[in-house]
């Protein structure tokens, strides 16, 4: 019940406006998550939360605001004017964009408890077993860095694909559309397939690609670490100890924050 | 002055006069008083299985537990644990089962006084809101405040497409300013929706739909689980009945039959009965089933024992017709005496087929070694009667002491059950000198028995030993000493769960309680005159680490009411526009209904993208089925809007259950405080008393079946209350006090019986001679007991007065027929060896039933009592013939002056 009100609370907690433009020059912050459902300002209330608990750990009279952003345009536009100090991102975030922006993992985040995610490409189960054999239409919401999800799920790049792959905010409505045939598969992450598993679509899909273990979103410094983010990673990652972020966590719908995943900087592009 | 040897003889005379003239007559008039015996036991004799009335009233423990009851009434629970494995999906099917459960025992209402599961608003009374926390209340509050509005709103147009455009809202995210939700509230919210929707698309589908949308007097109830959660316990107030053996026998099958069908409903999960009413029930069908198989065993055994030993089967038939006709004479002294029979008095028939047979016996054979002498009909019965009578009489005496040594005694049952053992052992006595005698000369006159005369059987091996005798002694002695460790190891075990068949499932459902959680089936009471003490005794109680839960009044009674009651002043203010007497007058409007259900979709399909994305599985299923429904929904009101006119009644209903939800809502906000006359009656009862006392129940935190626990958390009770009460310390001193009566009891037998021996013979030497066997057999019992591990417990204790009663019986048929013999040898080629042995021997077998029983108490009884009656027919056969030999030529000196 706890994840429900989790969500539902995200789903009503729509009252407070978003703060004032991040200025950078405190220890700002950003949580990047292109294609997740729900607005900038439901999920503000929850940016709010994690500021304060910044804030309050930190001391020394810092500042901490925070903006959430799951549209990748906007998320780019605000990285370009006004950069954060540090945030969490998404892998493909992570993975194509880490040559325009300086990013360093400083922790990773351990959505449901795992620290680790998988990605697979389900399709209808009436479709062929071979994913070269797809055409058409392969979402998912992970799949808004186009060249970043080819290399990580596919190992080539976006335009070597037979099929198209894009971005969707809906990844649930994406695999209904799939299963009457107007999409050819929906690429889903391991919180994403463990909820499939209790609907009864789960009956009329089939898995026919899945990734290796992959590093979950990392909480990552943009520049160079100093002293500060440092003592804020290490903030962080205590709050699976701490009673007073319990229910900060479950908004965050992570159990914690653990140490940087060692395979990590082998997802940036061009890299691996 | 006439001796007593005269006055016996005299009496054995004028009994033999009249048998012998007039054996008929005696054997009909025997019949006729066991006819009318049984008939008066049929007709009046009581059964009373009330376990509150096996001690004595004015016992100061007992006393207050039966005040105890009759001011705050019987609260002896049936426990119904489903197991929930300790998850949330567990949980909820146990809810289910539950719910389930206790719609199918409200059917019986004639059977089941009450069924306590779970706690609801309602049951709460009108102070119900005044139990939130301070956080929650504020919650609460502030919800009321910013619903009302939009409440009002629609009430003054309630339609069905207003509430559900409203349900959107709320769900959806273009609103601010709600406060923050306590996830329960929304999670009870939510099924309302559920049932909401799925009403709806079964009227419009022309299928029956559920009755109530939204109550909120039955929202937020808490189901009683355990603390880890693994069990959700029901409690079950039976009507008993008294004039059964298991008191409960028909609720019980009433619940397990429930449990039956319920579970076939609910594959998967488990569930049984415990309790101690159900123990107890348990206890006595599984007892009875028990005897009755020990029963048919002992009387085969025993009917070709006594066919081999006393050639053919009418010696065997005519025994037992005495034996039954003493039974019967029996049953009609306890109809007139006592006019009742409880648990431990029942028992006093297996207590004569033991004992009482043994003196038919001793008779028969001495007839038979008569008969063998050539000696005619009516000298083989007077040989009979007067040489082994005297012995029967004092061995019946002996006995009848065991049982009246109880008489005093505060645990009533038992004084019961040795008065009628007792008598009855005096009735089997008169009837043996009696009857069957009359029934041997009929027999014999008529030539009926068989015209080959049965052969004694010799013991010539043990004639042999006991030519050695110091040698026979030393090696006695010798074999106890070795067995002196084992004697230490004896010990008595009190634990009552131990005495309980393995493998019954209320065993096992107890046994889950005890380990898994802080219930337990047993619980302590303590009274108090006002709310203070109530509170102080709890707080004592709450610090002990023997207590784990400590009921009172108090848990029905808010802390800090005035704060919560000025939080909810204002929230009802709030409510005091809205108005709650309209009535809908128009029918939903098919483009608005359809409008609302298209734009609940779509904020539903919003909430699952994101429960999907969070990985909430079992919340995406049942959003899912939400938009199943209002697909369906739309499907037919798309196809044919007409069809919306279904819906008015719906629509009336939901109107009328949200005004009844405001109402009742409006009176909780307006409860200013709560006392305990203001709860309602069904918790009030549970905790006041008729003399307005409080009652506070207190359930131990360790496994109390175990009497050290028990001893250690009593006495931690009493510390805080000497007073206190209830069944952990009915049990405790119940056990002390049995353990003590069977000790005196012992011990009383032990110098009733010396002094009668003395007065029988006035030596010492011949006492002593007479107990040897007796002193032995328990000293070499207790040593093998210790050896294999067999603890005295509060169901085989009782086999000591019995193995006393029969261990002096064989010492004094002995020593008589050695005084007989007078010193001379050939003890071994008479009858009196042979009807020892077979006297022991049917004890043997009689009880030796009970060693297949599953009843592990009855089984260690069977124990008992097979061991102590070999060591007591070894000790009779092998110890005192070699002592008599030594020790025994007194006799021959004391011959003449008896």
């Amino acid at each position: 019940m706890k994840r429900i009100s989790v969500s539902l609370l995200f789903a009503i907690s729509l009252f407070a406006w978003s703060s004032p433009a991040l200025t950078g020059e405190a220890l700002d912050f950003a949580v990047i998550q292109p294609g997740q459902p729900g607005t900038s300002q439901e999920a503000q209330p929850v940016m709010d939360s994690l500021a304060r608990y910044v804030e309050e750990k930190m001391g020394k009279g810092i500042t901490v605001k925070g903006r959430y952003f799951n549209d990748l345009d906007q998320a780019l536009d605000f990285m370009r004017n006004t950069p954060p100090k540090w945030g969490i991102v998404r892998l493909g975030f992570y993975a194509q964009f880490s040559r325009s922006f300086p990013i360093m993992a400083l922790a990773s985040t351990r959505p449901g408890g795992s620290g680790k995610d998988v990605w697979r490409l389900a399709v209808n189960h009436e479709a062929p077993g071979e994913w070269r054999a797809l055409r058409g239409n392969v979402l998912g919401n992970m799949l808004f860095e186009t060249d970043a999800a080819a290399c990580i799920l596919f190992g080539c790049q976006a335009a070597q694909l037979p099929f198209k792959l894009k971005g969707t905010s809906s990844p649930l409505r994406s695999l209904r559309m799939m299963i009457r045939g107007k999409a050819a598969g929906v690429v889903l992450d391991r919180m994403q397939y463990e909820a499939l598993k209790a609907l009864p679509l789960a009956k009329k899909i089939k898995i026919i690609l899945t990734s290796g273990e992959l590093p979950t979103s990392p909480m990552v410094c943009f520049g160079r670490p100093d002293e500060r983010m440092e003592r804020l990673a290490v903030i962080l990652k205590g709050m699976r100890r701490d009673p007073d972020a319990d229910a900060l966590l479950g908004l965050l719908q992570t159990d914690g924050f653990g140490p940087p995943d060692s395979d990590l900087p082998g997802f940036r592009l061009g890299v691996k | 002055m006439i001796s007593r040897k005269e006055l016996l003889e005299g009496m054995l005379s004028a009994l033999w006069r009249q048998i012998a003239l007039h054996p008929g007559i005696i054997i009909a008039l025997g019949l006729t008083l066991a006819l009318i015996s049984v008939l008066s036991a049929v007709f009046f004799l009581r059964l009373n299985s009330n376990q509150d009335q096996l001690v004595s009233p004015e016992v100061p423990f007992h006393k207050r537990y039966l005040e105890n009851l009759k001011n705050f009434g019987d609260q002896e629970h049936l426990y119904v644990v489903i197991k929930t494995g300790g998850t949330e999906e567990g949980k909820k099917k146990a809810e289910q089962f539950a719910e389930s459960l206790n719609r199918r025992l409200l059917r019986h209402p004639d059977l089941i006084q009450a069924i306590y599961y779970r706690i609801l608003p309602r049951d709460l009374g009108d102070g119900a809101l005044l139990f939130a926390s301070p956080e929650e209340a504020k919650i609460l509050a502030e919800t009321v405040v910013f619903l009302a509005p939009a409440l009002n709103n629609w009430i003054k147009n309630p339609s069905l497409a207003g509430f559900l455009v409203q349900i959107s809202v709320l769900l959806g995210s273009d609103q601010r300013g709600i406060p923050t939700f306590d996830a329960s509230l929304l999670h009870q919210a939510f099924e309302a929706l559920e049932r909401l929707l799925a009403n709806i698309n079964n009227v419009l589908a022309n299928r029956p739909s559920g009755s109530s949308l939204f109550n909120l007097a039955e929202i937020g109830g808490e189901y009683f689980f355990t603390k880890d959660g693994r069990l959700l316990v029901m409690r079950v107030l039976p009507k008993k009945d008294y004039g059964t053996m298991d008191v409960i026998g028909k609720p019980m099958e009433v619940v397990r039959q429930a449990l039956k069908t319920t579970g076939a409903d609910f594959p998967g999960i488990e569930a049984g009965l415990t309790g101690r009413p159900v123990l107890q029930a348990d206890e006595m069908q599984t007892t009875d089933k028990d005897m009755t198989r020990a029963s048919i065993i002992a009387v085969i055994l025993v009917g070709l024992l006594f066919t081999v030993i006393l050639h053919g089967w009418l010696r065997p038939i005519l025994l037992l017709i005495c034996l039954g006709m003493a039974m019967a004479w029996t049953f009609g002294f306890a109809t007139v005496t006592v006019g009742e029979l409880n648990l431990l008095s029942i028992v006093f028939v297996l207590v004569l087929v033991g004992i009482g047979v043994d003196f038919g016996v001793h008779m028969v054979m001495r007839y038979v070694e008569a008969k063998r002498g050539h000696v005619n009909v009516e000298e083989a019965v007077l040989t009979s009667m007067f040489k082994t009578g005297p012995c029967v009489i004092l061995g019946a005496t002996t006995s009848v002491c065991a049982f009246y040594s109880v008489l005093g005694s505060d645990f009533t049952g038992l004084a019961q059950l040795g008065l009628i053992g007792g008598t009855g052992v005096l009735l089997c006595l008169l009837a043996t000198l009696t009857v069957l005698p009359a029934m041997l000369l009929i027999a014999g006159r008529k030539n009926l028995f068989p015209s080959s005369v049965p052969r004694v059987t010799a013991m010539p091996f043990l004639e042999r030993l006991s030519a050695r005798p110091g040698w026979v002694l030393l090696i006695v002695v010798a074999l106890s000493l070795a067995g002196l460790p084992g004697l230490f190891k004896a010990r008595f075990n009190y634990n009552l769960l131990e005495l309980q068949a393995k493998g019954l499932e209320s065993v096992e459902y107890e046994e889950q309680l005890i380990r898994s959680s802080d219930e337990s089936t047993w619980y302590a009471i303590l009274t108090a005159n006002n709310l203070d003490d109530v509170k102080r005794l709890t707080k004592s109680l709450e610090a002990m680490p023997s207590v784990s839960k400590v009921d009172s009044i108090l848990d029905f009674i808010p802390q800090e009411q005035a704060q919560r009651s000025a939080l909810y002043a204002e929230a009802a203010g709030a409510l005091d526009d809205i108005p709650l007497s309209d009535s809908v007058t128009t029918g939903p409007d098919p483009d608005s209904l359809i409008h609302a259900l298209a734009y609940l979709g779509s904020v539903l399909e919003s909430l699952e993208e994101k429960l999907f994305a969070a990985g909430a599985g079992a919340e995406l299923i049942r959003i899912d089925q939400c938009i199943t429904q209002i697909q369906s929904s739309l499907d037919i009101l798309q196809h044919d809007p007409a069809k919306v006119s279904r819906l008015t009644g719906l629509q009336a209903q939901l109107h009328s259950n949200i005004v009844n939800t405001l109402q009742q809502l409006k009176r909780w906000l307006n409860t200013k405080s709560v006392t305990p006359m203001d709860l309602p009656a069904s918790i009030r009862d549970m905790y006041v008393g008729k003399d307005g006392s409080y009652q506070i129940k207190v359930s131990p935190s360790e496994d109390v079946w175990d009497f050290e626990k028990l001893e250690h958390f009593v006495s931690d009770l009493r510390r805080v209350d000497p007073e206190v009460s209830g069944v952990p310390i009915g049990v405790l001193e119940s056990a002390r006090l049995m353990h003590r009566t069977f000790l005196f009891a012992a011990a009383l037998t032990v110098c009733l019986v010396s002094l009668i021996l003395w007065f029988h013979s006035y030596s010492l030497r011949y006492v002593l001679l007479t107990l040897l066997p007796l002193g032995v057999s328990m000293l070499w019992l207790l040593e093998l007991m210790g050896m294999i591990g067999l603890d005295f417990n509060l169901a085989n204790f009782f086999a000591i007065p019995i193995l006393i009663a029969i261990g002096v019986d064989g010492g004094v048929h002995l020593l008589a027929r050695w005084k007989e013999l007078q010193g001379s040898s050939g003890l071994f080629f008479t009858s009196t060896p042979t009807a020892v042995t077979l006297s022991f021997a049917t004890t043997m077998i009689g009880f030796g039933g009970l060693l297949f029983a599953h009843h592990r108490g009855l089984a260690s009884l069977g124990a008992v009592m097979v061991l102590g009656s070999l060591m007591g027919m070894v000790a009779s056969l092998l110890v005192l013939p070699p002592a008599l030999k030594l020790f025994g030529n007194f006799i021959s000196k004391t011959k003449d002056k008896d």
